[in-house]
């Protein structure tokens, strides 16, 4: 397969309307660590679907708890991390409670993943044919001839030129573009359901990011199927997710479909984090920026996580509800949900164009 | 901590495509346009030897930068954008003379970089500073954010230690901190806050040239924008001179007043922010704009195939032919750098069939 030069791969239809098959199931989840300052909850009670076939989105800053939300679905948590609560169904199994050489089973032939760090998650002592087949031959009992036959395929397929001769390659013989290329044909070697992809742009240049996505996406749709992408990038979310969850210390406070979140944001967080990372200087040649920082790990809130940063809150009168007490997850239209006073109580619209959005701006420049 | 936190212009809708004529940050300051020349870099050329490549007997070398030549004048902010590899921070190291060119001559100020002695090396560097990428790994984790600080004046010799302690508080007001963080490790601060403290650093003694190695590249987006803003105020408040290198062309649209584009050790083009953003030229600016700008890509602007060649054995002649759509036979030979349109320089013989094509 080739990876057409085209317009981006994911196609109109692509977001699915009617709720998909589950494939994953996240419900209650809480993962704890331990650390000097006593025990801090990195994940708080996050429920988290992802179809069948179908791309979702994590969305955050750092520490908001998205990349231990993933490692969390391949049970890859660090040692000392501790899931508090909560269950993750795989087409109805608790993974949680699999024993461990089942949960070898699934990581490889049923979950993949792919990391930021293309070069340094490739094992530098052996073949990248090796590599790429290893998921085939300890995974679904290929020899392994067939498992070599199948990478250099397989290494065609995401876009390697001479796969023949690149299979014999080691990992410090490839650019990090090559590098993330071979890891998602591993990834894919061993027929995955899910792909979780932590970040896999980031360390990437523009140019490269922008193949390694089309490829990613294509690769995704062509075999049916379902993504996990994390990333603090929206503009990737835009081209190739069908929907968007925002985390945020820890918890969601926005999740619904791709187009919606980002055409309009309901929780202040999500426009925050929009509107900064546009770049867009207003006319006094000042860059929006969303004032202050994430509570620290371990730091205590009552109420609203976002309130200390959140001018909603002032602009609406509510300061008091919001320092009080948490807004739960609110239901604003079918699939959509927004963990925010405000928009629960509908004191703001969705739309840029409410009255009270437009005040806050006005009045914060 | 404060930071500068401003909503743009009433009504702007939040998902619009950005304007690259709009409001940036060099068109609030109204600084002479035409400085006098601060930095002038003349045909520098500078190799790496690759270890272990004189296997039989044939040395390899990396070409991280050939023939350069760049002016950066008095006040000014210089964006320097380019792909792993193309030589963009060596560039800056090399003004430094962090490392020393091979050939070539860099004047700062009119002094020789290349000809300093140890006593004028010492002097050129409280003039020019450098702010790396990475402020977790800048900053020593077992000294105090005031240390820290205070290590390059105590290294120079400025003031005793009770007056080094207020230029430490000073400074970390003028980067938006309270003093209570002199008192803190690395570890007890955010990637934001540290990222303020590496520049409260690189002003300790008082630079005019601050060189910017990706300052933004591994924060997160919302604190990306707070960092920005503070580069812009000190640049006015201070009458820095900037190097601003990064692959974000967003960041480097913002802030830039000059832009220089690399490709593997060569600056294929360079021109004014507008003159780049609205006109480039160059068929690999064009391809870094639509790659990463893409509402402002011109209509059948594919994404660029392939990745740069290796710097050890770069393309004869053009080095960006072999992925160059335009590429013609002729594009063998070394194209030079040419301005053709003012204060717009391009290295490209079919500039004009790129530009028919934007």
């Amino acid at each position: 397969m080739t990876v057409p030069d085209t317009q981006p791969a994911r196609s109109e239809a692509a977001a699915p309307a009617a709720p998909l098959v589950p494939l994953i199931e996240i419900r209650n989840l809480r993962v704890q660590l331990p650390t000097r300052d006593g025990v801090v909850t990195a994940i708080d009670g996050i429920d988290l679907t992802i179809g069948r076939g179908e791309i979702v989105a994590l969305v955050g800053e750092s520490g908001s708890g998205k990349s231990m939300t993933a490692l969390s679905i391949a049970r890859l948590l660090p040692p000392m991390a501790r899931v508090a609560s909560g269950e993750i169904r795989l087409d109805g199994i608790d993974l949680l409670t699999l024993p461990d050489a089942e949960m070898n089973r699934v990581r490889g032939a049923r979950i993949a993943m792919l990391f930021q760090q293309p070069k340094a998650t490739l094992d530098p002592t052996s073949r990248v044919g090796d590599q790429v087949g290893e998921a085939l031959r300890f995974r679904r009992g290929a020899s392994p001839r067939l498992a070599w036959e199948r990478s250099i395929q397989l290494l065609g397929d995401v876009g390697i030129p001479e796969p023949q001769r690149r299979a014999r390659a080691y990992a410090h013989q490839l650019s990090g573009g090559m590098a993330q290329r071979v890891m998602t044909a591993a990834a894919i070697s061993g027929g995955p359901e899910l792909l979780i992809a932590d970040e896999p742009t980031t360390a990437l240049d523009v140019t490269v990011q922008a193949q390694i996505l089309r490829l990613l996406t294509a690769m995704v749709r062509e075999r049916g199927l379902s993504m996990l992408l994390i990333t603090h990038d929206l503009g990737i979310v835009s081209t190739i997710a069908d929907r968007v969850v925002v985390m945020y210390a820890g918890k969601v406070v926005e999740h619904g479909p791709v187009n919606q979140i980002l055409s309009h944001p309901s929780h202040p967080y999500t426009e925050a984090l929009m509107r900064s990372s546009l770049l867009i200087p207003n006319e006094h040649g000042r860059l929006y920026a969303i004032p202050g920082g994430a509570p620290r790990p371990g730091e205590q809130v009552v109420g609203c996580r976002f309130r200390a940063r959140c001018q909603y809150a002032d602009a609406l009168g509510i300061a008091a509800r919001c320092e009080s007490a948490e807004p739960g997850l609110h239901v604003c239209e079918s699939g959509h949900l927004c963990r925010c006073w405000a928009v629960e109580e509908g004191l703001i619209d969705v739309q840029p164009t409410d009255p009270v959005r437009r005040r806050v701006t006005e009045e914060s420049t | 901590m404060t930071a500068g936190a401003e909503l743009p212009g009433p009504g702007t809708p939040v998902t619009s495509g950005p304007v690259a004529s709009g409001p940036t940050a060099a068109g609030r300051h109204p600084k002479a346009a035409a400085g006098r020349p601060l930095v002038v870099v003349e045909n520098v050329t500078k190799h790496f030897p690759v270890s272990g490549g004189a296997f039989l007997g044939k040395k390899e070398v990396v070409h991280a930068i050939d023939d350069v030549s760049l002016t950066i004048r008095e006040g000014e902010v210089l964006g320097l954008v380019g792909e792993t590899g193309s030589g963009k921070s060596t560039l800056a190291r090399l003004l430094l003379r962090l490392i020393r060119a091979d050939s070539g001559r860099i004047a700062f100020a009119g002094q020789d970089v290349l000809a300093a002695d140890r006593g004028q090396l010492k002097a050129l560097r409280r003039e020019v500073q450098i702010i790396f990428q990475d402020p977790f790994s800048a900053l020593d984790p077992s000294m105090r954010i005031g240390q820290s600080i205070e290590a390059p004046l105590a290294q120079h010799g400025i003031g005793d230690r009770a007056g080094r302690r207020r230029m430490v508080d000073e400074l970390l007001a003028k980067v938006g901190l309270d003093a209570s963080f002199s008192f803190r490790y690395p570890s007890e601060c955010s990637g934001g806050q540290l990222a303020r403290v590496v520049i409260a650093r690189a002003l300790a003694l008082g630079p005019r040239f601050l060189a910017c190695d990706e300052p933004t590249s591994s924060l997160d987006a919302s604190i990306r924008a707070q960092i920005l803003n503070l580069l812009v105020d000190l640049r006015d408040q201070l009458g820095l001179t900037l190097v601003l290198i990064s692959h974000d062309l967003r960041v480097v649209r913002y802030i830039s007043d000059r832009v220089a584009v690399m490709y593997l050790g060569r600056i294929v083009e360079v021109g004014s922010r507008e003159e780049i953003f609205e006109h480039p030229l160059h068929p690999y600016t064009q391809k870094l704009i639509a790659a990463s700008l893409p509402e402002r890509a011109g209509a059948g602007h594919g994404i660029l195939q392939g990745e740069p060649p290796s710097p050890i054995n770069p393309p004869s002649g053009c080095r960006f032919r072999e992925r160059c759509p335009l590429a013609v036979e002729a594009c063998k030979e070394l194209p030079p750098l040419e301005e053709v349109r003012p204060g717009h320089a391009v290295a490209c013989i079919r500039w004009q069939d790129a530009a028919a094509q934007w």
